[in-house]
């Protein structure tokens, strides 16, 4: 198995820079994932890393091996497309054998993989099917078995679970995830999906207009958003954001001035010598409980309850607060009516700051 | 169900009027037909005879023997013309392709002008050609004796006009087809010519099938060059051969006819024998949408 190492790389269409100083190492049995707004690169930056497309410049190394002149089928890769690419005049069995065949394997061996990984995709019965005769999830999971039985250095896979109903991408993405683990495989994952992205990527690497925003952990990329744009994108319902005001004696002041709380001391420290910063909050950390309320004085705000969103396990309240909007995922026993005026309290240690001009984290 | 009247007068008249298209295109082949086998004098007789008294096979039998002058020039023509087309055919389809395939697929530099260029010289009527292609034939007549009269300079000259026209319609085949097909192909393991046979050829055959009978046809068909280019057996075709039967006093109507027929015959099996390669939808179910 590889690392997989993109160094500087850039690439222009005609005048447009579609990936921008990229720079970005993926380690050996690696699962990353590349998330980012619609039109942001991710499928350019996996064509790049196939040998698809050629750089601009820079350098692209898997393994110790830089692959920058090197033919796609040399780059001992596999990639699932967006849109699956299967082999029209093929059946199944013949798709997912082509690259089998293609490296000399023994028809044994070609058989035995191709059935395996079928069983896994629970795609058995239509081996002998064409493309055309089948279902768009089944397609895709063709499409992802062909990827598998290569058995590649490296998978590159690009929104392999985008057309499965909800059921069965949650069996995909545990499949995936087994596959995985038990492949030792590089991997590099492009979604749309959130759960996806956190659920099954070691690393994310949240992209904008072909920049990396920040690459981190899951839990980092939640936790310890680097910017505005990353804290918004990740999360869903995102991340609520308030123009702010520091004042004197750890006084945040929002809603133009009508919202106040008190910071503890290391945020008022953050914040010293700046006027305006940019709060957010989480949706989860606004809480409603009278308890809670009750108890945490320094951070309760009034506000109106403007929608009620039941989603089942939960509630999601969006609720005004002089001028602003602030977004809550309130428990599912909330009983919030629109108009009603309630008092809310944020969980202090849990808010995020960001400068006011360059939209960064403050930390 | 009830139909309405409207719906069966719609169907009435829909009928009618394929009847009326087959008609019209049957009726001069079978007029074609009927006088290959009528003999000079029935064929000229009047009232006029629709279906011969006494049908024959001799305007045919005179055709394919080589012990007459009428049969020698048939022979000449029919193999010059299956050489003449065989040719240009399998010369424009491979060329053709490969160069479609460059042209729609691989980035270089001029590739735009050289598609624009393609489409002007298809423009072009090839009677504007004669007499550049005839000053050039002349004068390389004169450094080798080998151009004049000969049909390989006619399958040449067919391939300036028939190559570009095969590569204007596999560009546009190829385009149809996906590129990422040949993307996958090339991950799992092929060069690029390895997937252009593996994968786009294949994908590719129905209209390969059909752009190779219509370059046969357009070779087979010629007329205006062949004239030009050709005064002894050497170079006959069998369109030439058509016009100069008979003799200066009589037209051969019936001879005339039996070369129609015969000449009409290898386009027709080439097309029955490959028509089950033309079918479409052979790239569905490929990729999303
Ligand atoms: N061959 C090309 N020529 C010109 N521009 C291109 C080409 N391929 C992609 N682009 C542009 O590059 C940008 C990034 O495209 P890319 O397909 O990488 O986005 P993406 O992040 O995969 O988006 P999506 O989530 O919609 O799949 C887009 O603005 C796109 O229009
Ligand atoms: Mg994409």
């Amino acid at each position: 198995m590889a690392r997989v190492y993109l160094e500087h790389v850039r690439k222009d269409f005609g005048s447009t820079q579609v990936v921008k100083d990229f720079t970005l190492e993926i380690k050996n049995e690696e699962f990353v994932v590349l998330v980012g707004p619609s039109g942001c690169g991710k499928t350019t930056t996996l064509r790049l890393i196939a040998g698809l497309e050629e750089l601009t410049a820079g350098r692209i190394y898997i393994g110790d091996r830089l692959v920058n002149n090197v033919a796609p089928k040399d780059r001992d890769i596999a990639m699932v497309f967006q849109n699956y690419a299967l082999y029209p005049h093929m059946n199944v069995f013949e798709n997912m054998a082509f690259g089998l065949k293609l490296r000399g394997l023994p028809q044994r061996e070609i058989e035995a993989r191709v059935k395996s990984a079928a069983e896994r995709l629970g795609i058995a019965h239509l081996l002998r099917r064409r493309p055309r005769e089948l279902s768009g999830g089944q397609r895709q999971r063709v499409a992802l078995g062909r990827a598998i039985v290569r058995q590649p250095q490296v998978f590159l896979m690009d929104e392999p679970l985008s057309n499965l109903d909800a059921r069965l991408r949650m069996d995909m993405r545990a499949e995936l995830a087994r596959l995985h683990r038990e492949l030792k495989a590089t991997i590099v994952y492009v979604t749309h999906d959130q759960v996806e992205a956190m659920t099954m990527g070691d690393r994310i690497v949240v992209m904008k207009d072909g920049v990396i925003q920040q690459v981190a952990t899951p839990r980092e990329v939640y936790e310890r958003p680097a910017n505005v744009f990353v804290a918004g994108f990740i999360g869903s319902p995102p991340m609520n954001f308030l123009s702010a005001e520091v004042q004197e004696g750890r006084i945040l002041s929002f809603a133009g001035g009508r919202a106040q709380l008190v910071l503890a001391e290391e945020q008022a420290a953050l914040l010293a010598g700046r006027k305006r910063v940019i709060l957010g909050v989480r949706p989860e950390d606004v809480r409603a409980e009278p308890d809670f309320v009750a108890a945490h004085a320094d951070t309760t705000l009034k506000a109106i309850v403007e929608v009620v969103e039941p989603l089942g396990a939960e509630t999601l309240v969006h609720f005004r607060l002089d001028g602003t909007g602030l977004v809550a995922r309130l428990g599912a026993t909330t009983t919030f009516r629109a108009g009603e005026r309630v008092r809310l309290a944020l969980v202090r240690e849990r808010l995020h700051f960001f400068d006011a001009e360059t939209e960064k984290a403050l930390r | 169900m009830r139909r309405p009247f409207a719906y069966y007068l719609h169907k009435l008249l829909l009928y009618l009027a394929v009847l009326a298209m087959v008609a019209w295109t049957l009726a001069p082949v079978s007029w074609l037909f009927i006088s290959s086998i009528s003999t000079h004098a029935e064929l000229l007789s009047t009232p006029i005879h629709w279906v011969p008294e006494k049908p024959t096979w001799e305007n045919f039998a005179a055709m394919f023997d080589p012990a007459q002058d009428t049969g020698r020039r048939f022979l000449a023509a029919l193999r010059n013309s299956i050489f003449i087309a065989g040719s240009v055919t399998a010369f424009s389809l491979v060329v053709g392709t490969l160069a479609a395939y460059a042209l729609a697929r691989l980035p270089f530099r001029g590739r735009n002008s050289l598609i624009m260029g393609l489409l002007a010289v298809r423009m072009l009527p090839v009677i504007a050609l004669v007499i550049p292609f005839f000053v050039l034939i002349i004068r390389l007549e004169y450094v080798l004796p080998i151009f004049y009269d000969r049909w390989w300079t006619l399958a040449i000259l067919y391939n300036a006009f028939i190559l570009g026209f095969v590569v204007w319609i596999m560009r546009g085949y190829f385009l149809t087809i996906p590129v990422e097909l040949e993307e996958a192909a090339r991950i799992d393991g092929c060069t690029r010519l390895m997937a252009l046979r593996l994968v786009v050829l294949p994908l590719a055959a129905p209209g390969l099938v059909a752009t190779g009978i219509l370059a046969f046809l357009l070779a087979w068909d010629e007329f205006l060059l062949a004239l030009i280019f050709s005064k002894t057996t050497n170079a006959l075709t069998l369109p030439l051969y058509i016009t100069q039967l008979g003799s200066q006093y009589i037209t051969a109507y019936e001879q005339i006819a039996a070369a129609g027929v015969v000449a009409a015959l290898p386009p027709v099996l080439l097309a029955l024998l490959f028509q089950r390669w033309i079918i479409s939808g052979l790239t569905a179910g490929g990729v999303k949408g």
